[in-house]
C-alpha cells in the first residue's frame, strides 16, 4: 500500500530567515522575519537497499539523507519590497554561493510538556531554490521564496527568534493593489491589469565528494529563467478598460514586440503622491513574449482575460531604477 | 412515561396554567403588562437590597474570589468537567451501538455531572446573599400573588412553599425532550404547521411552551439534516448530544480550515505535507492543530517526545520515526 500524505498543521509564532555568504554559516549577510504568513515544509528520507547474492531477503536499507523544501511566504511593505531575494544579494550569481538558515518557532499544542514551548524547526545550509513575487488585486503583495537543504531537524532552541510584542507599532504600510504602479507590457492606468507575477527558478546540482554526507556544493545551473505573467481584462473596441488580443503598447508594438525581439518588463510600487520615497521596481530584462492567451468571457458570467507570459535569461532585478532598455 | 402521563402533561402545557394542588391555586400564564410591572417590583427591591448594604453580584463574586471561595482554579475545573462531559457524549454518540462501552461511559457521564453540579453549587452558594437574588424572588412572589386564581389571598407563612411548587412545575430538559419527540405532541406539533391550529391557549409563552417549541424546532433540525443521525440517537439524549456536539466541532474545524485556506494561498505551501501558520494566540494555534487527523497529532507528539529526550537538543528529521516509516514504506515490497 503506498504511504498516505497525511498533511501535518503546526502553529507557527516566529519565522527567520538568514543568509550567510559562505557555506559554513560564518558570516551572517542579512536576515528577515517581518510579515512572514505561512510556510510549508516537505522534508523526507530514503532509503538505499543493499541485496547480497544468495540472500532472498535484504541485506541491510542504508539510510540516505533527509531533503527538505522549505516554502516561506511573506506580505511585503515598501520598505521590505523583494526582501527575500535581495537578502542573498539579489543576482543569480551571488546567490549562487549564499547559504540561508531558516528558523520557524511553533507554539506548543495543549497538553505537550512544556519544553515543547521552545520548540523549533531549523533548516541549516539551504540554497535558494525559486522565488516569486504576487501581485494580486486580493490581499496583500506576496513574495515567496523556496528553499532546499538536507540539514533539517527539531531544536530545543534558538537564540535571538523571539516573538514580536504585540504593543509594538508595526513599521511600513503593507503594500497592496493600490500600490502598484506603471509596468508590464502595458500601462496599469489605462488597463484593467487584474493580478502579475515575477519568478525565477534555480536549479541546483548536488556536488557530493567522499568523506562527506552532505553535499559540499549547490551551484545553480546557468542559465536560469525567469518569467513573468501579467493578466487583463480582456475588451471590445470603445471600453475604457481593457484590451483586445492584439492590442499595440505604447511603442506601437504587439505585447513582445516584433517576433524574436527581446524587451524588458516590469512592475513598480509606489506609496502614492504624498510621499517622498521613489518608486521600487522588479523587472525582467531582454524578456521575449512565450504565449498568449485569451480565457474567460464564459456564460458563467466570468471576465475575459488576456494572459502575457515572457522569460528571460538575464536574471530577474529588483531596484528604485530602472535599467535602459527596461523603461 | 406512559402515554396518560404524557397526554396529561402536554394539556398542562397547552393550558399555560400552572396547579398547585397542596393549596389549590391555579396560576395562570403572565400576561405581558403583568411581567411589565413585576420589573418594577424587581427594580424597587434592589434598590431596597442594595440600601441595606446587599452585595450586587459583580461584588460578590469579587468577595469570593479575594477570599477563596471561588478562584480562577475552580473556573478552570469547572471548564474542564464541562469538556469532559463534552467529550463523554461524544464518545457515547460515537459508539452508541457498542452496549458494553455506552453502559460504561454513561457511568462516566453521570460521575461527572454529578461533579459539576456540586462544583457550580459552591460558586452559587452566596448568590442568594446578592441584590439580584433578593430582587428576583419578589419579582416571582408579586408574579405569582398577580396571577393567582381561585384564591384571593395567599397567606405569607405559605408564600416559599407556593414558589417552590411553582418552579417545580417548570418541566426539566429531560421531560421536555421526552414530550418533544414522542405522541401526543408530535402529531400536534406537524398538524399546527398546515392548519393554523392553537397550540397554547394563552397567548404569552410560558416557560414550558417556549422550551417544547424550541425542542420540536430542534428535532424537526435533526430530522431535516443532510444526514440525519440513526433513529436510536435521536431517542437517546446523551446520543444526541454527542452528535450536536460533533457536528459543532465539524463546523468549528471547517470555519478554521477556511481561514487557514485563505491564509495560505500559496498552492506549494498549501500543498506541502507540513503546513505551518502564523498564529498570534495560544487559542488559535489550539484550532489549528485541532485540524490535524490523529495520526498527525500523534507525530507531533512523537516528534515532541523524541525532542525531549533527545541529548543535545537537536533531532535531524531523518531520526523521527514517522520519517522512517514513510521511508521504508517507498521501498519496493519484499522478494519471496
Amino acid at each position: 500500500m503506498p504511504f498516505q500524505v497525511k498533511r501535518i498543521y503546526y502553529g507557527l509564532h516566529s519565522v527567520s530567515v538568514t543568509a550567510f555568504d559562505t557555506c559554513n554559516n560564518s558570516n551572517s549577510s542579512g536576515s528577515c522575519g517581518s510579515l512572514m504568513q505561512s510556510v510549508g515544509v516537505n522534508a523526507s528520507t530514503e532509503y538505499d537497499q543493499v541485496f547480497e547474492l544468495g540472500r532472498v531477503g535484504i541485506y541491510a536499507n542504508i539510510e540516505g539523507i533527509p531533503t527538505a523544501e522549505v516554502t516561506v511566504e511573506r506580505a511585503m511593505t515598501y520598505e521590505t519590497f523583494g526582501r527575500l531575494w535581495s537578502l542573498g544579494g539579489g543576482d543569480p550569481q551571488t546567490i549562487d554561493n549564499v547559504t540561508y538558515r531558516i528558523d520557524m518557532g511553533i507554539r506548543p499544542e495543549a497538553g505537550c510538556s512544556s519544553s515543547a514551548a521552545s520548540g523549533f524547526v531549523q533548516c541549516n545550509n539551504a540554497v535558494l531554490s525559486s522565488y516569486t513575487m504576487n501581485f494580486s488585486t486580493d490581499g496583500p503583495l506576496t513574495e515567496s521564496a523556496t528553499f532546499i537543504g538536507n540539514q533539517i531537524g527539531w531544536t530545543s532552541g534558538v537564540a535571538g527568534l523571539t516573538e514580536t510584542d504585540p504593543d509594538d507599532p508595526p513599521s511600513g504600510i503593507v503594500l497592496n493593489r493600490q500600490h502598484v504602479v506603471g509596468g508590464g507590457p502595458f500601462s496599469t492606468d489605462a488597463n484593467a491589469l487584474q493580478s502579475a507575477s515575477f519568478s525565477i527558478s534555480l536549479d541546483r546540482e548536488d556536488v557530493i565528494a567522499l568523506g562527506d554526507r552532505y553535499p559540499v556544493l549547490r551551484p545553480i545551473n546557468f542559465p536560469v529563467e525567469s518569467t513573468a505573467e501579467f493578466e487583463y481584462l480582456a475588451g471590445g473596441e470603445g471600453t475604457t478598460y481593457g484590451l483586445s488580443f492584439n492590442q499595440n503598447d505604447s511603442g506601437g508594438q504587439v505585447p513582445g514586440g516584433v517576433a524574436g525581439q527581446k524587451r524588458g518588463v516590469f512592475l513598480g510600487v509606489s506609496l502614492g503622491a504624498q510621499s517622498t520615497a521613489v518608486p521600487k521596481y522588479i523587472f525582467l530584462e531582454k524578456a521575449y513574449l512565450v504565449s498568449s492567451n485569451y480565457s474567460g468571457g464564459d456564460a458563467g458570467g466570468g471576465n475575459a482575460t488576456i494572459t502575457h507570459a515572457y522569460t528571460s535569461y538575464e536574471g530577474l532585478g529588483v531596484s528604485t531604477s530602472l535599467p535602459s532598455g527596461v523603461a | 412515561m406512559n402515554n396518560r402521563k404524557r397526554e396529561f402533561l402536554i394539556a398542562n402545557i397547552r393550558s399555560g396554567y400552572t396547579r398547585i394542588k397542596k393549596f389549590d391555586i391555579l396560576v395562570r400564564p403572565a400576561s405581558l403588562e403583568d411581567i411589565i410591572d413585576s420589573y418594577e417590583v424587581y427594580e424597587e427591591s434592589f434598590q431596597e437590597a442594595l440600601d441595606d448594604g446587599l452585595m450586587k453580584t459583580e461584588d460578590m463574586e469579587l468577595w469570593m474570589a479575594a477570599n477563596g471561595f471561588w478562584t480562577n482554579l475552580d473556573e478552570d475545573l469547572s471548564k474542564k468537567i464541562q469538556k469532559e462531559i463534552e467529550n463523554s457524549k461524544v464518545t457515547l454518540y460515537k459508539h452508541y451501538g457498542n452496549q458494553s462501552l455506552v453502559r460504561k461511559e454513561r457511568k462516566r457521564l453521570r460521575s461527572y455531572e454529578k461533579q459539576y453540579l456540586s462544583h457550580v453549587t459552591k460558586k452559587n452558594i452566596f448568590y442568594s446573599n446578592t441584590c439580584e437574588s433578593y430582587a428576583e424572588s419578589n419579582r416571582l412572589i408579586y408574579l405569582v400573588k398577580l396571577c393567582c386564581e381561585r384564591r384571593k389571598e395567599i397567606e405569607d407563612e405559605h408564600i416559599d412553599s407556593i414558589i417552590k411548587e411553582y418552579h417545580d412545575s417548570i418541566l426539566s430538559e429531560e421531560t421536555i425532550r421526552f414530550l418533544a419527540r414522542n405522541e401526543p405532541w408530535r402529531s400536534l406539533w406537524s398538524i399546527s404547521q398546515n392548519c393554523q391550529l392553537k397550540l397554547f391557549s394563552n397567548e404569552e409563552p410560558t416557560v414550558n411552551q417556549k422550551n417544547l417549541i424550541l425542542w420540536s424546532k430542534t428535532y424537526d433540525g435533526v430530522h431535516e439534516s443532510m444526514e440525519p443521525p440513526p433513529k436510536v440517537v435521536i431517542d437517546d439524549d446523551d446520543f444526541l448530544d454527542g452528535w450536536f456536539i460533533e457536528k459543532s466541532r465539524e463546523r468549528e474545524r471547517e470555519a478554521v480550515k477556511k481561514g487557514i485556506e485563505n491564509k495560505t494561498k500559496n498552492a506549494k505551501i498549501s500543498s506541502s505535507k507540513e503546513v505551518f501558520v502564523f498564529t498570534d494566540n495560544e487559542e488559535e494555534a489550539q484550532q489549528i492543530y485541532e485540524l490535524n487527523s490523529p495520526e498527525a497529532k500523534n507525530t507531533i507528539r512523537q516528534r515532541m517526545d523524541s525532542l525531549n529526550k533527545s541529548k543535545g537538543g537537536y533531532v535531524g528529521y531523518d531520526k523521527f520515526i514517522d520519517q522512517k516509516e514513510e521511508a521504508l514504506s517507498k521501498l519496493p515490497p519484499r522478494r519471496k
